[in-house]
């Protein structure tokens, strides 16, 4: 992955879809402008319109009106399959195609661009590599013979095989059991951060959006943006009621899961209890004096006490706010 | 592949003999199939050479008349389905498309009315109105033997999980190349199973020909019916019921061989 390509800025301008004999908009006037490289989290109830928004991204919806800019290029009537084939696609139903091998879905973005073949076979096994699947082991099996969370690697693998700028994802791990979901969504954290692709990824699960995004731009009916920006922002300060009933109550809680414990002010000396790495979270931390810890340490660099860990919480609070 | 199936407690030898009765079991029907087809064929074959044969019966039982009456059969049979097939199934890939799909409910009417319509009837009518020969038995029992196929093309297709052609489209395919790479081979199965069909279909009205002077197996039926010669006419009724068989393992074998694997 020597020479990835990475993200484009993805501008959203007025974008608008109205659906033959509806009354109101699906989606109305959407603006947004998605920074190059980061993946931007759209977040809300069921039926406010993200996954019409992100699916007009490449024109799998096509927008009733409105611009949508990638990479300083209106694409709004590039054709659309020229446009999707420098957009990597996921969706929940992962959609691999049954009767091809694995190694030809990840291959399929590639043949259609007209790569050679050895081009097309290392990239392959490059990618399978990359999302943790050997390519000798699994390249010649159809998707059916996969696990649910195998098939949705492979899901990725193929999103990425041409080495898109963007990558548009829909719900990708919403149909994997917690188990799974959990491991695929700390996988793909470190990916992105590796291969920083502008990604637009439509989830409904808060968690998720707060673990994963940049940004999260959290949604309303008609999709209306009622808050745009870092996860800490809209935890620390969520700019309407709607967004605050969908934070929830545990707004401060999950706002320690996002601050890291390299930042605290450690007593010198290990001593006797747990150790959590100085990329945990003050959360963990917090998770462990609840659990009788009566200090904690920090790497080798030091431990934690509660005093210590209250003066953490207390800045960083004053700090977001 | 390899490694998944084999299971560390099996020896070679047992495995071995454990996949030989899998293939059997899988193909167990494409195998008897031919073997039956064999013992009737011979049965026949026997049973016909042993007969005493009148001067009327001499007529029809004997190999030229027979053979040229298989190979008329197979003509008409093959040459209607061939017709089918070049109308049903382009039509069949149309009428899924989004822009004829209001199209399917009319489309499939008529091809109901084609198979409602007793076959008899619309091969002396067409007879009547253009003449005779095998071309009007041919195209007759092409209007007779289209539903299978039309309806089975279009199930094929619409069956498909939407999300599949969702993510072909998405990675950037052209309506064309989804379904040529994508859609027909998924619905291949389902429209091989109506060609199957079909082909049956075909092979049984086929014996019809013989009243548009087309020929085919109905030369034995008809004149055995109409000259109260049960052997002649049970000659041509077993002849069809070989044929039938043939076609359909044919069919099967087909099936089984252009099945995509993974599905």
């Amino acid at each position: 992955m020597s020479n990835t390509t990475h993200g484009q800025e993805i501008r959203l301008e007025k974008l608008t879809k109205r659906y033959p004999n509806t009354a109101k908009d699906a989606v109305s006037e959407f603006d947004l402008v998605i920074p190059a490289g980061e993946c931007v989290v759209f977040v809300g109830p069921s039926g406010c319109g993200k996954t019409t928004t992100m699916k007009m991204i490449n024109r799998i919806i096509e927008p009733t009106s409105g611009r949508i800019v990638i990479g300083g290029q209106d694409v709004t009537k590039t054709p659309a399959h020229e446009l999707r084939r420098n957009i990597g696609y996921v969706i929940q139903q992962i959609g691999l195609f049954p009767h091809m091998t694995i190694s030809d879905n990840v291959a399929t973005v590639p043949q259609l661009l007209g790569w050679d073949k050895s081009k097309t076979r290392a990239r392959v096994n490059e990618l399978l590599d990359l999302v943790g699947l050997d390519p000798s082991e699994y390249g010649s099996r159809y998707p059916k013979q996969l696990s649910g969370g195998q098939q949705q690697r492979v899901g990725v693998a193929r999103a990425l095989a041409a080495d898109p700028a963007v990558l548009l994802m829909d719900e990708p791990f919403g149909a994997t059991d917690p188990i799974t979901r959990v491991r695929l969504q700390k996988e793909f954290r470190a990916l992105q951060r590796e291969l920083k692709k502008t990604v637009v990824f439509v989830t409904h699960d808060f968690e998720e959006a707060l673990l994963l995004g940049d940004r999260i731009a959290v949604l309303s009916d008609q999709s209306k943006v009622e808050q745009y920006g870092t996860p800490l922002e809209i935890l620390s300060a969520p700019a309407t009621k709607k967004v605050e009933s969908f934070v929830g109550e545990a707004a401060s809680v999950r706002m320690l899961g996002l601050v890291s414990l390299s930042g605290v002010s450690v007593a010198s000396g290990n001593v006797d209890g747990p150790t959590l790495p100085e990329t945990a979270t003050l959360r963990e931390a917090m998770e462990g004096f609840i659990t009788g810890a009566k200090a904690i340490n920090i790497g080798t660099k030091g431990h934690l006490t509660f005093e210590a860990l209250q003066s953490a919480i207390s800045s960083t609070r004053k700090g977001a706010q | 592949m390899a490694k998944a199936l084999a299971q560390p407690n099996l020896t070679a030898g047992s495995m071995y003999s454990q996949s030989a009765r899998l293939i059997f079991q899988r193909h167990r029907s494409l195998i008897i199939q031919p073997i039956l087809i064999l013992i009737i064929s011979a049965g026949l074959a026997i049973g016909l050479s042993r007969a005493h044969l009148d001067v009327i019966e001499k007529v029809t039982i004997n190999k030229k008349f027979i053979f040229r009456a298989i190979q008329d059969h197979l003509i008409l049979s093959f040459a209607s389905a061939a017709v089918i097939l070049a109308v049903a199934i382009p039509a069949g890939i149309l009428l899924t498309r989004r822009r004829y799909k209001k199209f399917t409910p009319i489309v499939l009417i008529l091809a109901n009315i084609g198979q409602a319509f007793p076959a008899v009837g619309v091969l002396i009518i067409a007879g009547i109105l253009f003449g005779f020969g095998k071309p009007i038995a041919i195209f007759s029992f092409a209007a007779f033997g289209i539903l299978p196929i039309l309806r089975n093309t279009i199930v094929g297709l619409q069956e498909i999980d939407p999300f599949i052609i969702e993510s072909a489209m998405g990675m950037g395919m052209t309506p064309k190349q989804a379904l040529r790479q994508i859609e027909l081979p998924l619905a291949v199965p389902v429209i091989l199973a109506g060609v199957r069909t079909t082909l049956i279909l075909t092979v049984g009205v086929a014996t019809l020909g013989v009243f548009v002077n087309g020929g085919g197996l109905g030369t034995l039926i008809i004149p055995g019916l109409k000259l109260n010669r049960e052997l002649v006419l049970v000659t041509g009724g077993i002849l069809t019921v070989i044929v039938a068989f043939t076609m359909d393992w044919l069919a099967r074998a087909a099936e089984e061989l252009l099945r995509p694997r993974g599905i």
